[in-house]
């Protein structure tokens, strides 16, 4: 178990390495300036002013050195300042992660309660209306994007249901009751696609399972017929299962950005919207980096939980 | 009086209703005696912000983001009246304009900042010391570099000596986001201002929980006696367009803006929200040539390009009728601006297409010729009027081809002059020469289309030394009637910038076209 973990942890390095690289390449290959966002229109590229924004900020050094320069520091920790605002860049990714943590924590939650016995009540019922009930609602789900739901959802309960406050701002550190109460109905938003995917998996997986010979067995000697759907069925249809669910929780990152945007949620993606939009380099490369080392730990957890889930791999692993 | 209304239509507030009972105009004392609701001190103002501010120093960026923040936390040594058209006293009680070069301002007595000290003469000094210091990074290191030398010589005047006249220096020192008062010692410790700091404004800073709320507490010690009557405003950063509306119909937020016609149409009958249409219009669209190659350079396909456009359609279709025609100034900048209603009187600025077609075989474009026309879709507008003009051009043979570009690249572009036509959208600037100036002075370093008229740069330069009201507004008439003449820009409209909006529990407020909200410093809910 340990050397499997290892092993899965060591990969991550040239991957996090690759990304850093990568992003770091991206931001700085599309076009645009960051002293027209921070003079605006008015100010000449060229002028002095500029000359002096862009030398005050590196910017005047060749690329590989800039990324030399970023890349030593942050080995030693230090992400350096956001170019824009000229504070530290780590503080900012702590105090906007912990909505975006909870947030797709949340979404995750609601997304296996839901679609984890709807999968299983799918499959149970195969072919009759229940089925045809949750697969039809389940690919609406999956055809309406979240920006699409969340707009209507903002608008529709601003219309009819104007007490429900679900524009207020968040602050999980001081009030983190009623933080999560805002976040409730964006989570629900965010889970729709993944409640649908993993649904969708359980469902298949589930099929594949009640034909399985130990299944009859199971009922031969006389289980009941709960025990044998829950600890003979799922249990064995849980791999898939966990494989859609470790790749729905890294969409769940990316879908938190647009939902952020819709619901004004002071998160990690608009942290990094803000940050490309203002050609903020160091910003994008740390936060960036950060996103990405929390989609390497889902996958890596993903891959943990099939070692306890399967004796198989134990065994091999 | 008739003088009067013509120029509030222009530059009056969008606030109908408001300004008739005289709210939100001068000091409360007038305030009190309209017939309205008289004011009611208390209660914490909620505002649906569409963007995060890039830090809150007033010296270090032109973004309105930062300056919809720092404009209740500072002040400056004058302010702009009523009619957003002239400068009167605020932190200086009285100035005197010795000669051309010498302003001297007299400070108000016993204002503090938000730290405690007193505003003195060395603030006010260490203020445009800061302003043109090139570790400060200020945008407008250009404009302040007239002053020669400021002096102190007691705790209450200031002087500054100019190199050169320059008439619109009390109308930078009038707006907030150019020319803060900030505290010396408040600097000193912090280093820099971007988490905030110790201003003079009705507002102090409480909280700063960046992409999410921004909060400010009611100043006690704020020195128009009885202001602000709001206890507090809240800044609640919301950059969906679309949750901004539904956040102001569910009443989480009491006054926001949107930026596109469409959506301030379907707030325009809603119970209980006041949407005034916008009456003046400040968001001017330029469209430069680049005048060095051809085929720009020709004066004549400037004019048949010009020839060729249908100005009023383009406002009708693309603005629903919320743009003016505009001439080289956008028309709230009376009485400076050629008035909407003449600008079709200018040369080549009124639709003939056969005029066109004859002056493009002229040039020798007869079959016409294929360009790039650079735009962004960050905003409202531009790429639909590009479109447009796309059309009608296309009539005399000028095949445009639009290149779509995010908005820094664009102003990369316009500023460098890549692509042989670039339009973008400029926003108010507080005297007709913030934006005319550096678009088309040959001396000027942001000079787009690298126009270079010495007629036209004599006419500038009179203007901009000229103290006489008179003599600048004739002065900038003729630059206006050069610009069209020579066809060195496009200006096919000027639209709003913002479409304010807001709760009527809001009372005492009124947008300016601006789109400063200094005015919440008077406002009160109900």
């Amino acid at each position: 178990m340990l050397r499997y973990a290892a092993g899965r942890i060591v990969l991550t390095v040239p991957v996090l390495f690759g990304v850093s690289l990568m992003s770091f390449a991206i931001i700085h290959l599309i076009p645009g300036d960051i002293v027209s966002v921070l003079a605006g229109p008015t100010v000449a590229l060229d002028s002095e002013a500029a000359q002096n924004i862009r030398r005050a900020l590196h910017l005047d050094q060749p690329l590989p050195v800039q990324y030399g320069i970023w890349l030593m520091g942050a080995l030693r920790g230090d992400f350096g300042n956001s170019l824009v605002m000229g504070l530290p860049v780590a503080p900012q990714i702590a105090s906007h992660l912990p909505v975006t943590l909870v947030l797709t924590a949340m979404s995750l939650l609601f997304a296996i309660a839901v679609g984890l016995p709807a999968g299983v009540a799918a499959a149970k019922t195969r072919g009759r209306w229940p089925d045809l009930f949750i697969r039809a609602v389940a690919l609406l789900g999956l055809s309406t994007p979240p920006f699409f739901v969340g707009v209507a959802a903002v608008l529709l309960l601003s219309l009819y249901w104007p007490s429900f406050k679900i524009l207020s701002a968040v602050d999980l550190h001081h009030d983190p009751l009623s933080g999560i109460r805002t976040l409730l109905l964006p989570a629900f938003v965010l889970s729709l696609a993944s409640a649908t995917t993993i649904m969708r998996y359980t469902r298949a997986a589930m099929l594949e399972v009640l034909t399985e010979p130990f299944m009859a067995t199971a009922r031969a000697k006389g289980a009941g017929r709960l025990r044998v759907l829950i600890r003979h069925g799922l249990r064995n249809a849980l791999l898939p299962v966990v494989t859609a669910v470790g790749v729905t929780a890294a969409h769940l990152v990316a879908g938190a950005v647009v939902v952020e945007q819709v619901f004004g949620l002071p998160g990690i993606g608009q942290l990094m919207l803000n940050a490309i939009y203002h050609r903020d380099y160091t910003q994008v490369q740390a936060t960036v980096l950060v996103v990405t080392t929390l989609v390497v730990l889902i996958n890596i957890l993903v891959d943990l939980s099939y070692y306890v889930l399967d004796p198989r791999i134990q065994q091999h692993g | 009086m008739k003088a009067d209304f013509t120029r509030r239509q222009f530059l009056g507030s969008t606030g109908i209703g408001l300004v008739a009972l005289g709210y939100g105009a001068g000091p409360p004392s007038v305030a009190a005696e309209g017939e309205g609701p008289s004011p009611k001190r208390g209660g914490v103002l909620t505002i649906g912000q569409d963007e995060n501010p890039i830090g809150l120093d007033p010296h270090k960026t032109a973004a309105f983001s930062t300056g919809n923040i720092a404009e209740h936390i500072y002040t400056c040594l004058l302010r702009w009246d009523e009619t957003s058209s002239h400068v009167e006293p605020d932190l200086a009680t009285a100035w005197e304009n010795p000669d051309p070069q010498t302003f001297v301002f007299h400070l108000r007595d016993g204002v503090k900042f938000h730290n405690g000290s007193g505003l003195t003469s060395e603030d006010v000094k260490f203020t445009f010391e800061r302003l043109v210091d090139p570790a400060t990074r200020s945008p407008w290191v250009s404009i302040f570099s007239v002053i020669k030398a400021i002096e102190a010589p007691d705790p209450k005047t200031v002087v500054f000596r100019l190199a050169s006249p320059f008439s619109p220096f009390p109308n930078y020192l009038a707006t907030i986001k150019y020319s803060a008062i900030v505290n010396r010692e408040d600097v000193r410790q912090r280093g820099d201002l971007v988490k905030g700091g110790a201003g003079t404004g009705p507002f102090m800073l409480e909280d700063f929980r960046p992409n999410s709320l921004i909060r400010l507490k009611r100043n006690p010690d704020y020195y128009e006696p009885g202001l602000p009557y709001l206890d507090g405003l809240d800044f609640r950063i919301i950059p969906d367009e679309g949750s901004r509306m539904a956040a102001l119909r569910a009443g989480s937020v009491q006054l926001t803006w949107l930026g596109r016609p469409d959506s301030a149409a379907q707030m325009r009958d809603v119970k209980d929200i006041v949407a005034p249409d916008p009456k003046s219009y400040s968001r001017l669209m330029l469209l430069e040539f680049d005048q060095r190659k051809p085929p720009f350079n020709d004066v004549r396909v400037r004019r048949a390009f010009s020839l060729a456009l249908n100005r009023e359609l383009i406002t009708k279709v693309v603005w629903r009728g919320f743009a003016g025609l505009t001439a080289s100034l956008p028309p709230m900048q009376a009485p400076f601006a050629v008035p909407s209603g003449e600008v079709l009187g200018l040369p080549y600025m009124k639709e003939d297409v056969a005029a066109a077609k004859a002056l493009m075989a002229e040039a020798g474009y007869a079959s016409g010729f294929e360009t790039v026309f650079a735009v962004s879709p960050a905003n409202y507008g531009d790429v639909q009027i590009a479109q447009i003009m796309q059309q009608m051009v296309g009539r005399i043979g000028i095949r445009i081809k639009i290149l779509q570009k995010e908005w820094s690249q664009l102003v990369a572009d316009f500023q460098s002059t890549e692509s042989p036509m670039s339009m973008a959208g400029l926003v108010w600037g507080p005297d007709p020469d913030t934006n005319i100036s550096i678009r088309l002075d040959s001396n000027s370093t942001v000079n787009p289309g690298k126009t270079a008229d010495p007629v036209l740069d004599e006419l500038l330069a009179k203007a901009r030394q000229s103290y006489d009201e008179a003599e600048r507004t004739k002065l900038y008439r003729a630059v206006q009637q050069r610009v069209a003449d020579m066809a060195y820009i496009i200006t096919p409209c000027a639209a709003a910038l913002r479409w304010e909006m807001w709760s009527n529990k809001l009372q005492g407020y009124r947008a300016v076209p601006s789109a400063q909200r200094v005015y919440l410093r008077q406002s009160w809910l109900q």
